[in-house]
């Protein structure tokens, strides 16, 4: 309950509150039913990353140097972007209960959503770090990078995730539209396949594809351990950046008119 | 004979060595004593040289004796149509740079300064080098024995004007074969005609390996092969109608000729070519590594060939046999410990929570039997909590402290307007069917129209009307979770409390994550909630249950968790109920209701909904009727009711 002299600071305390206990809701809800839990998050991607790296040196041999770190950087990636945009697009409908008695802003359930996908984030890369060792991949100044790349993904995320959320609202289409679009997306987004082997065409799409150039990023970041091209550091910065201003701004005004339709 | 072992033209090499000879012998013969001549060479600053197009770029070129050097007099040929010469020498014509003058020391340099105008490779040549020792004590100059005149290929990056400038000329020249080039036969290559150039008449300038000539037949014609002093591969150049040649290298089980390229690797010139040219592969090289591996096999200048790897930056990288394999293997045994420590983990895991769970559940048992016994004697002790009595005197006394002030709660002219399509469209499919039927109509809702009243400090305002009426949409504008079409409703929202039961329970959680995370959402710090928590659960009755998923309780269970949550700590100082009053079994139900009194005692202001018109007649001071979103009554409880009664029954 609140104190007659609540400030603005106190305010902003309960929010953070309320989005840990929504996040940390999500995350328990997730894995509620498994006797792992937590423990997917870690054990999945390094599951996939094995089975996919032995598929993958196995047919196409050496065509790509490291390939296991490749693979799982692109990977966990590409897991993070959709499922934060997945959860979130479900967000408002999946709480619409909430939503109509409870004086939140909004926005509060969809990012709850976004966190909760990078608490996850966070566990995979726990995975991450010990196949860094496993590999043999020296800890670089470069790795830094992989930390504002992930800032700018999430910034992404949220941007796209306000828009699915709204959009869902209307259209509950979205969500089977969008998971169409996710596939073509990944195989769009160069996680188990180089970039440079693709036809002249191919790598014009999956060069302007603002998810390849988190990708690429991360691997220039952690695995090249070199600086990117500044094409993809300006796109990375800049697909976050409008991505999160357009998605936030649509949202803002379409507020009420999705509570009117809830 | 001396090899430096640098890039070199094997013809001068050749000369050089016979000229070295035949010095010897005439040394021998002419001078009973033999006089050191000594040995000079004129070198580059670099075995290569690499530039872009239009630029400007220098060129080291060192003139280096046994002894000091005298006067000297060399000439350097350069490619006048890549590369403009700008200084730096003692004089230039006609392509030829000349190097003139007297030294002091054992070596001269100079700086040769060259503008680039077109890409392609150009090359740089000592031609011709006059060098003599410094003349010493009287001592007459003698000639040095220049043993190395050095050439150099300036890689220029850029478009080759100057190769098609030179297509041009030729093809206008209409030189019928190959570009004067002496050929001897016509075949066909990547479906375009070539020439085979007659090696044994012409050897093209850019042979700059040791070969050796070898007569045989390439088809149905006689050739003459340049083949590597090992004489193990083959090699032929082609020429086009032009006679732009290219080097081509034989297959003799394929009978097929592949085409040779060069690159510089360490500062060291090797042609490559596909790895099919030699005849005896390894055991370990098989067609996949070839292909995986990017295999090639390449000749260095004198001619010893071998496999390499050609790496990304097109350079040759040591091949070991088995290399590719083995990193394969050893990658697959990582990722192989990787799965199999994964999946041990898993099972250990899996194995771990399945004790933990039977050992909670060992635990619970005995806990719940407990409760079982605590709660029976606790539900005695409420039968004597509330009679209907005390509650009508709490009202009274509530209603005699009210008094009017400002009011707190403002609802002035709301007008709240919804838009529903009439067909129910959920689906962009379907939305845009009707798009182009033009049939998405809207209905206007009128939820709310012209709605005003105000609540004072310490009333208890009921609000009544059937369902639809429009009730739930007044709280919702109320409380903020809605905005209204038009009008104002003023209120302190930081006052204000609303208590809904079950908002944003979460079934798969337990019962005590439940009071955090519901806590959160109805604006309770964690501070409070852990002050707070104890209480919590002992209103609830919910001892020894606080672990448990809530999807395994009963919906009373549920609700009195949600009530003890909604009403802990202090009061706020206004208070929404929204069909609050109508919780769990009986006893909890006068539970709830001391609890609502007492907060009402407190000094709250109340807004509240309920369908029970006795909680609304018994509780408030003032009545609130909305019918079809109009507002129908305002005024005293029972007056209020008696008309809404007659308005429903007649």
């Amino acid at each position: 309950m609140k104190s007659a002299g609540a400030g603005n600071r106190e305010e902003i305390r309960q929010y953070y509150f309320v989005i840990r206990e929504l996040v940390g809701r999500e995350i328990k809800r997730k894995y509620a039913r498994s006797f792992l839990g937590i423990l997917w998050s870690v054990l999945n991607p390094l599951m996939t990353m094995a089975v996919m790296s032995m598929i993958f040196t196995t047919i196409f041999k050496r065509s790509i140097e490291n390939f296991p770190i490749y693979y799982l950087t692109g990977q966990i990636i590409w897991q993070f972007f959709s499922g934060a945009t997945n959860a979130a697009m479900t967000a408002l409908v999946d709480n619409q209960t909430l939503l109509l008695k409870v004086k939140l802003p909004k926005q509060t359930f969809v990012l709850a959503r976004t966190y909760a996908a990078l608490t996850n984030f966070g566990y995979v890369c726990i995975a991450y770090v010990l196949m860094l060792f496993v590999f043999r991949i020296r800890p670089s100044v470069t790795m830094l990078l992989f930390v504002v790349d992930v800032f700018f993904l999430l910034l992404f995320s949220m941007g796209i995730g306000y828009l699915l959320s709204i959009l869902y609202v209307f259209f509950a289409d979205v969500k089977y539209l969008y998971s169409i679009i996710l596939t073509l997306w990944m195989y769009m987004s160069a996680i188990f396949y180089p970039y440079e082997s693709t036809t002249e065409l191919m790598q014009k799409v999956i060069g302007s594809n603002p998810v390849y150039a988190y990708i690429s990023v991360a691997r220039d970041a952690v695995l090249y351990q070199r600086w990117p091209e500044p094409v993809r550091l300006i796109q990375m910065a800049g697909w976050g950046i409008v991505s999160f201003a357009v998605g936030y701004s649509v949202f803002r005004k379409n507020e009420n008119l999705v509570m009117q339709k809830l | 004979m001396r090899c430096k072992g640098e890039v070199g033209d094997m013809n001068k090499k050749r000369k050089r060595s016979f000229l070295a000879l035949l010095l010897c012998i005439a040394a021998l013969l002419v001078y009973p004593e033999p006089v050191s001549a000594g040995e000079a060479t004129v070198t580059f600053g670099s075995n290569y040289y690499r530039a872009t197009d239009n630029e400007e770029f220098p060129i080291g070129v060192y003139l280096n004796g046994d002894a000091p050097i005298g006067a000297y007099h060399v000439e350097l040929a350069y490619d006048t149509s890549r590369l403009t010469y700008l200084g730096g020498g003692d004089g230039e014509e006609d392509g030829v740079i000349t190097l003139e003058g007297v030294g002091l020391h054992n070596q001269v340099k100079y700086m040769l300064r060259f503008h680039t105008k077109s890409g392609g490779t150009a090359e740089v040549t000592v031609e011709n080098a006059v060098i003599e020792t410094a003349a010493q004590d009287g001592e007459t100059a003698e000639r040095f024995d220049v043993t190395t005149l050095a050439t150099a290929p300036v890689y220029i990056e850029g478009e080759d004007i100057a190769a098609e400038q030179e297509a041009e000329e030729t093809e206008e020249a209409e030189v019928p074969v190959a570009g004067g080039v002496p050929v001897l036969a016509e075949i066909e290559t990547d479906g375009a005609a070539a020439y085979i150039v007659d090696a044994a008449s012409y050897i093209p300038e850019e042979t700059d390996w040791q070969y050796e000539k070898l007569s045989g037949t390439f088809g149905d014609t006689e050739v003459t092969w340049l083949t590597n002093s090992m004489q193990t591969v083959k090699f032929l150049y082609l020429a086009d109608a032009d006679g732009r040649l290219s080097l081509y290298a034989y297959s003799e089980s394929a009978k097929q000729l592949y085409p040779c390229n060069s690159l510089v690797t360490n500062g060291t010139k090797y042609y490559y070519m596909s790895p099919a040219v030699c005849e005896n592969w390894p055991e370990e090289l098989t067609l996949d590594a070839v292909r995986s591996e990017f295999i090639v096999y390449a000749m260095d200048m004198s001619g010893q060939c071998g496999f390499y790897r050609l790496g990304a930056d097109n350079e040759l990288l040591e091949w070991k046999p088995n290399e590719g394999e083995q990193a394969i293997k050893r990658q697959n045994r990582k990722l192989i410990v990787v799965l199999g420590t994964a999946i041990v983990l898993m099972i250990a895991a899996v194995f771990a929570t399945i004790t933990a769970d039977r050992r909670k559940r060992r635990q619970q048992k005995k806990i719940t039997a407990k409760t079982q016994k605590a709660s029976d004697d606790f539900v005695e002790d409420l039968s004597l909590d509330v009679t209907e009595e005390e509650i009508r005197s709490w009202y009274e006394e509530a209603q005699e402290n009210y008094q009017k002030g400002a009011p707190v709660i403002s609802v002035e002219h709301v007008t709240m307007r919804f838009r529903i399509a009439t067909q129910n469209v959920s689906g962009i499919k379907e939305y845009l069917i009707q798009l182009m039927k033009r049939q998405v109509s809207y209905r206007e809702l009128l939820a709310l129209s012209d709605v005003s009243f105000r609540v004072y400090p310490g009333e208890i305002v009921g609000i009544i009307g059937t369902n639809g009426s429009g009730k739930s949409t007044l709280l919702k504008i109320v409380s903020g979770a809605l905005s209204p079409t038009s009008g104002k409703v003023a209120v302190d929202r930081k006052k204000l409390q609303l208590l809904t039961l079950g908002t944003g329970f979460d079934m798969e959680l337990t019962a005590r994550e439940n009071v955090y995370l519901n806590g959160a959402i109805i604006g309770h710090t964690r501070e409070f909630l852990d002050a707070h928590y104890d209480e919590i659960v002992a209103f609830a009755e919910l001892e020894g249950f606080m672990e448990e998923k809530v999807r395994n309780f009963s919906s009373g269970m549920v609700s009195r968790l949600g009530f003890a949550i909604a009403t802990a700590g202090e009061t706020a100082e206004i208070l929404i109920l929204d069909e609050v009053l109508s919780v769990g079994d009986e006893f909890f139900r006068k539970k709830s209701l001391a609890r609502i009194k007492e907060m009402i005692h407190g000094g709250a202001t109340v807004l509240m909904v309920s369908h029970s018109m006795q909680t609304i007649v018994d509780n408030c001071t003032k009545v609130v009727w909305i019918e079809k979103g109009v507002l129908r009554m305002e005024g005293e409880p029972r007056e209020v009711c008696r008309a809404y009664r007659e308005n429903r029954d007649g």
